[in-house]
């Protein structure tokens, strides 16, 4: 039987693509030029000094940029980067490469809901071990963010309870946020201790750190001070902004991602600069400004669109992303967050941007919601089987077994059928399959009864891996230290 | 080495023919009952499946190789079984009715019923009243079960009842309907026997309609 | 302006490669040459005994017919890559084409929710006008399938007509419509005829296109094959399509699946090349799985959009023009279930390039004819339709002189650019986007409370454009003739 076969090629996964080659290519060579000829603003001296010192131009605080630099410093990144679970769980680690997708929260919404009384109330410290702990037994979730902003303890200290109370409750990587220096290093002391010494956790670092800088083109002290310190201390960063198209940026697709990338680029030149071969991320949230409402839209399908844009960007000049998505403008769990979250989730694993950050966040930023994560979750196990795509091969073409079936068979008895059915088909959690009466029989509940009963079930039941003793004692010792610092400083 | 009635359950819930067959016919060897045989270790298998299937531990193509296994099973010994025993669960004529060649309800149908113990005759799709009659005639079944998928074929799940009338053999026969157009209304106003809203509930429902009726 | 520039006008979405696609068309002729598929109509069968066709079985009215290669690859070359529609508007409204979606509903749902008593109950002739007239009202939706049965029709045998009726009196865009069997396609074109101003007119303007569905695996009884070839004989563009079940009534696998339905595409393809050369056939599909833990037909499941998807990518490899499936939902009630299933598979069906997506608006597995769920797909709709426009990069939307002008800190809201293409985004009816404390002002309103207010809004004010009482009289006639005839 003549079965050998050649010239054969496949998509092996769907293909998806906003950009041509020649449209990245426009693209970048508008941001170099950008960078060249507007550069940006830089709000920090010492690393006005590190640019010039490398070949940049500043007048004043501006920073212009040459093309060289750009692309040396693109030629520094690595092209896989590994960020480790802490419990060294390896399946459940993330690698940075390019079609790879994973998903997690969001930082700093000042409000919260309630995962008992269901109302809008500022987030609290226990909150944030409510969101890890979730984070850590939800399968489609692969790094954590808090959600909110602790308001219960200092202000000053917020970033750090924040990390000091997840750290624990999930051993998936963070994405830390926070304010300086200061703050970086306390987070850092945590993760240190954990991986077991710095050189320990260069070698697998456990946590990656977030650096917003501002549209347009302004990079604030804080943002930068803390990509130095990401940069002198072996930190994968992202260095990204929350722009708004027809408000910070131009109101084109294509002029925000200009920009935008831009933005991120003065970082990247910086952090290779200090450290060649840092993992960095470009990205951020880019959308429209809603003309009505004034916000940046987190459900607009122009978001969906934009990020896939800007994904394509950076992979085309070997940058991963930071991707948005799962995130909502809705005020509450409904049909808006369903779709809205759905999409910008759909688009991010189809573009297969990188990290994929907000999933949970809903009313534009406002407000974090553990319940929207736990959703996003069925929809993001629904996009991975899609990504997967469909296999062509003798035994998937079942030629032999249609003939076996044929005319006014069925295929419930055959082994085909018994091979394929558990792996070929994704089985839902949350996402009900069951005819009305059994539903109905159930007690008719709509999916957010069931998002919010899966959400509770976890809680009661879920245990994360345990932290190193070391650990523990460096979390007391470092939030004292802290504490300490804020009482010198009053 | 005597057989337990555990590894007859076992070998269904795996659905594991060969194994099922040889170990009823090494029970009946031993000279262990058929009516033991079928309900501590048959049917105990079955309702095993059930639970599972419920909690969605297993699959229902794996649920159907087990009553196919449970069938098979069964018929070595069905026809020295007691009275009480045939009783549970008895023979059942399927068909779907003219002018309409959907088949897989009526299957799925057919297949869990043999997961609870009976004997299901399928006699097809496209079959006109009189097939049912005779059919009816032939088995002598406990239960009709009669399929339609389409609107325009549901009126002659009533005709089929009819001619069962005219043959005056309706009432030895309890007759169950389902499809996905069909609803305990419609049912009702045929004068079916038994509604069945899917194939799981179905074998409850006919269960419970044997009881009342007991 | 920069040479040798190719761009993606708009996004780019594809499952299969060529490869595949050939892999799988491959395995559809083996099937159909080595298995062949059931027919249970003396018309057909006569026509592919003359040919060169094998059909096997003495019996006049059913037989196995097994098609070779050739047949089908001669009969591909003639079907038309483009079909318009004029609804009753008087509009060539509705471009079959690839690459170019058409949205609309799906037909014959058994049940909906009493909009009074909120109770599951079953659907009638009101119940379709009601679905009628939102279809009218929305804009993106391009043509109309029943969306409910008349259930309450004088005789099952003749609902169809009764079905046209309660469709066309509060809807003037194009259709898709279910028959009964020939007869009542011959009367559903007859009555369309009348309104399109004679046959001739018809077969330039269709004012329909007829949906008629095989048996998987590889069944085609009497009432379709007839339909199909009446529909051949009178230019009437029809679609053939197969609804098979991965894992039930298809193989376990997608491949496997989109294998059997071709082959019975395949087969359509081949019999009405032999009745008419060039009738406007399409293909299509309902290709899903059946759940292996609920035993239901899923219309939510991943699965489904991906299997429309690739069927779509091998219609267009076939050059045939493809009735897709997308905006439909298991969920049981218009929820979050519903609003995120809906969402993707409509996405899916759209941006791979299917000419006609239907069962938009479906719940419940499709067997719910819900109100609210057409107008949530309204905007899902226009979400999609924005997406497909795709990202522009010429200079004037690359902006960089006005990121030059504007600079570091500056703003862009009060600059004449934005001005001029800010209004090229997407306008949302339905979503929110106002702030916590406008929200609660406004009555804290969810995306149900929003749908619903919208439904009934429409339901009130929209007035479809009346039929003519002389041409209502006589499609009323047709119908009535056809209830005596069966009477």
């Amino acid at each position: 039987m003549n079965k050998t076969r050649v010239n054969l090629r496949e998509n092996r996964t769907p293909q998806f693509q906003v950009f041509s080659e020649d449209q990245k290519e426009t693209i970048f060579n508008g941001m170099i030029r950008t960078l060249e000829h507007t550069g940006a603003n830089v709000h920090h001296e010492e690393a006005r000094d590190l640019l010039a010192s490398n070949g940049c131009r500043i007048e004043g605080k501006r920073a212009f940029i040459p093309p060289h630099l750009v692309k040396k410093a693109l030629a520094s990144l690595p092209p896989v980067t590994e960020v480790f679970c802490w419990d060294g769980d390896r399946e459940k680690k993330i690698v940075i490469e390019r079609g790879r997708s994973y998903f997690g929260p969001g930082p700093t919404p000042p409000n919260f809901i309630d995962i008992h009384t269901l109302e809008r109330r500022p987030y609290l410290k226990e909150d944030a071990r409510i969101v890890s702990t979730v984070v850590d037994a939800l399968p489609n979730i692969d790094f954590c963010e808090s959600l909110g902003t602790v308001s219960d303890v200092h202000p000053d200290l917020a970033a750090s309870y924040e990390f000091a109370t997840m750290f624990p409750n999930t051993s998936k990587p963070i994405v830390a946020w926070s304010y300086g220096w200061d703050d970086s290093a306390d987070i850092h002391a945590i993760a240190v201790a954990e991986a077991g010494g710095q050189e320990a956790f260069e070698k697998r670092p456990n946590y990656v750190h977030y650096c917003e800088p501002l549209s347009p083109l302004v990079s604030t002290f804080e943002a930068v001070d803390k990509v130095i310190f990401a940069a002198r201390h072996g930190v994968p960063v992202v260095f990204t902004t929350c722009a708004l198209a027809g408000g910070t940026a131009p109101v084109t697709a294509a002029g925000i991602i200009v920009q935008t990338t831009a933005e991120s680029f003065l970082g990247l030149v910086l952090a290779q600069t200090i450290r060649p071969g840092l993992p960095f991320f470009m990205g951020g949230v880019l959308s429209v400004m809603d003309m009505n409402a004034m916000i940046l839209t987190y459900g607009a399908p122009e978001l969906c669109l934009i990020m896939a844009g800007a994904t394509e960007l950076a992979h085309y000049v070997g940058i991963p992303l930071w991707q948005t998505g799962g995130c909502t403008d809705s005020k509450c769990l409904d049909e808006q967050a369903a779709l809205e979250g759905a999409l910008s989730s759909y688009f991010s694993a189809l573009s297969g941007g990188d990290l994929c950050h907000d999933v949970g966040y809903t009313e534009s930023g406002m407000t974090g919601s553990i319940f929207q994560t736990v959703m996003m979750d069925e929809a993001i196990g629904y996009s991975r089987r899609i990504t997967r795509g469909i296999e062509v091969n003798e035994d998937t073409l079942a030629t032999d077994v249609i003939h076996n079936v044929g005319p006014d068979g069925h295929y419930l008895y055959e082994d085909h059928t018994m091979r394929h059915f558990k792996t070929e088909f994704w089985y839902p959690t949350l996402c009900d399959r069951r005819n009305y009466e059994e539903w109905e029989a159930a007690g008719a509940k709509p999916m957010r009864q069931r998002v919010i009963d899966r959400t509770h079930a976890i809680l009661g039941s879920h245990t994360p891996s345990a932290v190193r003793p070391e650990t523990v004692e460096a979390i007391r010792t470092v939030m004292d230290a802290a504490e300490e610092r804020i009482r010198n400083n009053l | 080495m005597t057989v337990e009635m555990k590894s007859i359950t076992d070998s269904i819930v795996k659905g594991d023919l060969e194994e099922a067959k040889k170990l009823v016919e090494q029970a009946v060897e031993e000279g262990v009952s058929p009516d033991e045989i079928v309900t501590q270790g048959l049917i105990v298998g079955m309702e095993t499946v059930g639970e599972k299937w419920k909690c969605d531990e297993m699959f229902l193509p794996e649920v159907l190789r087990s009553a196919s296994t449970m069938s098979k099973a069964m018929d070595i010994v069905r026809k020295d079984l007691s009275d009480t025993v045939t009783n549970m669960a008895g023979t059942m004529v399927i068909g779907t009715v003219e002018g309409d060649l959907h088949d897989i309800g009526k299957d799925l149908a057919g297949m869990i019923f043999e997961g609870a113990g009976y004997k299901v005759v399928n006699i097809g799709i496209d079959q006109p009243n009189e097939k049912f009659v005779e059919a009816v005639k032939e088995h002598k079944p406990d239960l009709l079960g009669i399929s339609a998928l389409l609107t325009t074929t549901m009126p002659r799940m009533g005709e089929v009842i009819n001619s069962l009338k005219e043959a005056g053999i309706r009432d030895e026969v309890a007759v169950i309907i389902g499809g996905a157009p069909v609803t305990q209304e419609f049912a009702d106003s045929i004068g079916a026997d038994i509604y069945a809203p899917n194939a799981r509930s179905g074998v409850d429902r006919a269960q419970a309609y044997f009881k009342n009726i007991a | 302006m920069k040479m040798n520039q190719f761009v993606n006008t708009t996004p780019q979405f594809r499952v299969l490669s060529d490869d595949q696609i050939e892999r799988i068309y491959f395995s559809a002729l083996e099937v159909l040459e080595r298995v062949g598929a059931e027919i249970y109509n003396e018309e057909a069968l006569d026509l592919f005994r003359a040919s060169d066709a094998v059909v096997v079985g003495d019996s006049e009215a059913r037989g196995r017919v097994r098609v070779p290669p050739s047949m089908v690859e001669e009969a591909l070359n003639f079907y038309p890559s483009k079909i318009t529609l004029k609804g009753r508007n008087g509009e060539r409204s509705l471009f079959i084409q690839k690459d170019s979606a058409g949205f609309g509903t799906g037909s014959d749902l058994p049940f909906c929710y009493d909009r009074e008593t909120g109770e599951r109950r079953r659907t009638g002739y009101k119940d379709i006008g009601m679905a009628a007239k939102l279809v009218d009202a929305l804009p993106n939706y391009d043509f109309f399938m029943s969306h409910g049965i008349v259930g309450d029709a004088p005789n099952p045998q003749t609902y169809d007509r009764h079905q046209f009726m309660a469709m066309i009196e509060q809807c003037t865009k194009p259709m898709v419509l279910t028959s009964v069997d020939g007869e009542g396609l011959e009367d559903l074109w007859r009555m369309s005829c009348l309104i399109q101003g004679g046959e001739n007119e018809f077969r330039l303007n269709p004012m329909f296109v007829a949906y008629i569905e095989p048996i998987s695996p590889l069944k085609n009884d009497n009432s379709a094959v007839e339909k199909l070839l009446f529909a051949a004989e009178k230019g009437i563009p029809a679609m053939y399509t197969p609804c098979p079940s991965s894992g039930a009534t298809a193989p376990a696998t997608l491949a496997g699946m989109l294998v059997q339905s071709l082959a019975e595409t395949l087969l359509a393809v081949s019999l009405c090349h032999l009745k008419k050369p060039g009738m406007p056939l399409i293909m299509g599909g309902v290709t899903t799985l059946l759940d292996m833990r609920k035993s239901t037909y899923s219309y939510g499941a991943p699965e489904l959009a991906l299997a429309s998807a690739a069927n779509t990518d091998i219609s267009k490899w076939l050059n045939l023009l493809m009735f897709s499936t997308g905006g439909c939902t298991d969920a049981k009630v218009v929820d979050e279930q519903a609003a995120a299933e809906m969402t993707t598979n409509l996405f899916y069906a759209c941006l791979s390039g299917a000419s006609l997506i239907h069962d938009v608006g479906y719940i419940d597995s499709g067997t719910n004819a819900s109100l609210e769920s057409l107008v949530l797909n309204e905007e899902i709709m226009g979400m999609c339709r924005q997406f497909c426009k795709g990202i522009n990069t010429e200079e004037e939307y690359l902006a960089l002189d006005l990121i030059n002008e504007i600079g570091p800190g500056g703003e862009f809201v009060t600059t004449e650019h934005t001005f001029k293409h800010w209004k090229e985004w997407f306008l949302p009816q339905l979503q929110d986007r106002s702030d916590y404390e406008t929200w609660v002002n406004n009555g804290s309103k969810s995306m149900t409370d929003r749908i619903n207010e919208r439904t009934q809004h429409l339901l009130d004010t929209h007035e479809p454009e009346p039929l003519d009482e002389d041409l209502h009289k006589e499609l009323v006639e047709i119908m009535h003739r056809a209830d005596r005839r069966h009477s």
